[in-house]
């Protein structure tokens, strides 16, 4: 063999694990989805039966699953706008080398690396009716705050700002890489320029710089967003009466607790070519500011 | 500039306060974590009254506690050994050999990282019922030893290690396996050390997984531990806090530990 055959072999071998694994529990995953997708199976049932688009329609007449459209939409639609917004202003207030805001950096990405599980829990008990900190906080202003975990109305508002509070350091680090990398000079130029430090400068410069960066992690934000479940799990289990039951958290329901995995399998693979959407969208639209 | 110099006391004021105010939930957390147990009702719980170390060891032994800890760290040390092994492999493979199907082979892998766990976890699942690996530490490890995001890091590591380094050991004949580990994996340490936390750290806090794919409560993981040990305890809030307190502490303390690799690692390849 030569050099470069061995080579070739060489790197087949170094690729095959990893391939492998990412070929057995996730691309062959995709297909063994649409397949059950298919079919009627119940979970504790050996049995597949084809029904063609039965689970679709299925899916489609069901309340609950339209519910969960209408909570993932609105949970991704608030927490994602939101969310970007106080990120980036806590990193256009916190950049700066002074070593106090690297630890003040620090406080702010602590909740992140918090499970969401530890965070539910904390969560729970500050946004509890009658003991909790966030109620007791709002009487002191006069205020009676709602029950909110037990609340229709509340219970949504309430998971996301336990969600705003755990990612906003998150996307502050990305903002702030984004921040470093424009180069000083610019606004230097600026200001020779006669362009006022502050709003001035940050419309001018700063925000069409940060651009790529803001646009990433909008993508971002919006997977994650996407796929929440932890928290709701945690905090309501889906509740009160659905109001919080995403999409992922109603294949849980329809999978594991009500052993539907064909309609289950339908809910997925429409999730899948959302996303599957979304990153072509990205590609496109990446693709045309180049 | 120097616009900023005059801001700054009020840019201090507003940053104090910030972080103050996201420091709140983690306070009272600890501050509840050592309340006496008969006075929890009353306060909102911000001003430290008792210190009850107590609480702890009641909280851990309430439950399952040890045994779930012993659970999460297997599957997250394993799980985190072995994403670094199949990614240094990959990663050195994808940017230092030139083979057929390489770019279109890359791509597809890389591609993975958009799919979440989540959307396809009923094929999974039934791939490891089919294994008879449901409720096992295989269903928990194996499906996570391989990761786009760590064959992504390493890719781009290696790109950036210039040739020179390698050639002189391929000159004495040394093979593509031995200038991987005794030259390459020394040099990609810091990248080692990012792709540790962020996995050890991801695995840590995982719910989703093992609560589709264990069933008995000796295969439960931290994290799962702690939603039923909150189904049990209610109303109990101190010894929740203790137990949300030492859930936490491995994750936290890791990262405190690493915070440049951990930032840097989410600054460069943005997922997670």
């Amino acid at each position: 063999m030569t050099r470069g055959h061995r080579d070739a072999v060489a790197a087949y071998l170094f690729v095959l694990p990893a391939g492998l694994l990412l070929g057995i529990f996730v691309i062959y995953p995709i297909c063994e989805l649409c397949y059950v997708s298919l079919h009627e199976w119940n979970i504790l049932d050996d049995r597949m039966t084809y029904v063609a688009t039965a689970n679709y329609s299925a899916i489609f007449a069901d309340d609950g699953f339209w519910q969960a459209v209408v909570n993932t939409v609105t949970f991704t639609a608030v927490t994602v706008p939101v969310g970007m917004a106080i990120s980036l202003a806590l990193a256009l207030l916190l950049d700066s080398r002074l070593k106090a805001f690297g630890i003040l950096r620090t406080a702010l990405f602590t909740p992140v690396v918090t499970s969401s599980v530890a965070a539910g829990i904390v969560f729970v008990w500050l946004l509890n009716d009658d003991r909790g900190l966030i109620n007791g906080t709002l009487r002191w202003f006069g205020v009676d705050g709602p029950n909110w975990l037990q609340s229709e109305t509340w219970a949504m508002p309430a998971v996301i700002l336990m969600w705003l509070w755990k990612q906003a350091g998150y996307n502050m680090v990305l903002f702030l890489a984004g921040l470093q990398a424009i180069p000083s000079s610019t606004y230097e130029a600026a200001e020779i320029d006669g362009a006022r430090p502050g709003w001035q400068t940050f419309r001018l410069i700063t925000w069409p710089q940060l651009w790529p960066t803001t646009f990433f992690v909008l993508v971002v934000s919006v997977i994650f967003a996407f796929r929440a479940f932890d928290q709701m799990y945690v905090m309501t289990r889906g509740g009160p009466v659905g109001s919080t039951t995403t999409l992922v958290y109603y294949v849980f329901d329809k999978a594991f607790k009500f052993g539907d995995m064909g309609q289950a399998a339908a809910v997925s693979t429409l999730m899948l070519a959302m996303v599957m959407a979304l990153t072509w969208m990205q590609f496109r639209f990446r693709h045309r500011e180049e | 500039m120097p616009a900023r110099k005059r801001m700054s006391v009020w840019r201090w004021l507003s940053a104090l306060l910030v972080a103050i105010v996201f420091l709140v939930p983690i306070w009272s957390m600890l501050v509840t974590s050592l309340a006496n147990p008969n006075e929890a009702g009353t306060g909102t719980g911000l001003i430290p009254r008792t210190l009850r170390l107590e609480n702890y060891s009641e909280a851990w032994q309430a439950t399952n506690f040890s045994r779930q800890f012993l659970n999460s760290l297997i599957v997250a040390l394993t799980v985190t050994a072995g994403q670094i092994v199949t990614s240094l492999m990959a990663g050195y493979a994808f940017a230092r050999i030139r083979f057929f199907g390489r770019d279109t082979l890359l791509m597809v892998l890389l591609s993975t990282v958009i799919v979440p766990f989540q959307v396809l976890v009923i094929p999974v699942f039934v791939i490891l019922a089919k294994l008879s690996w449901i409720n096992s530490y295989w269903a928990l490890i194996v499906p996570s030893l391989a990761n786009a995001f760590g064959i992504f890091l390493f890719t781009q590591f290696f790109q950036t290690i210039p040739y020179e380094l390698e050639e002189a050991a391929y000159v004495d004949g040394a093979s593509r396996w031995r200038v991987l580990w005794q030259i390459m994996v020394p040099l990609a340490r810091p990248a080692i050390a990012t792709l540790f936390m962020f996995t050890f750290v991801a695995e840590w806090n995982e719910l989703f997984k093992p609560l589709v794919l264990t069933s008995t409560n000796n295969m439960r993981t931290v994290q799962l531990g702690l939603t039923v040990f909150q189904e049990q305890f209610r109303v109990d809030y101190v010894h929740l806090m203790a137990a949300v307190v030492f859930a936490t502490v491995p994750s936290v303390v890791l990262f405190f530990l690493g915070q440049k690799q951990f930032v840097r690692g989410i600054a460069t390849t943005g997922l997670r």
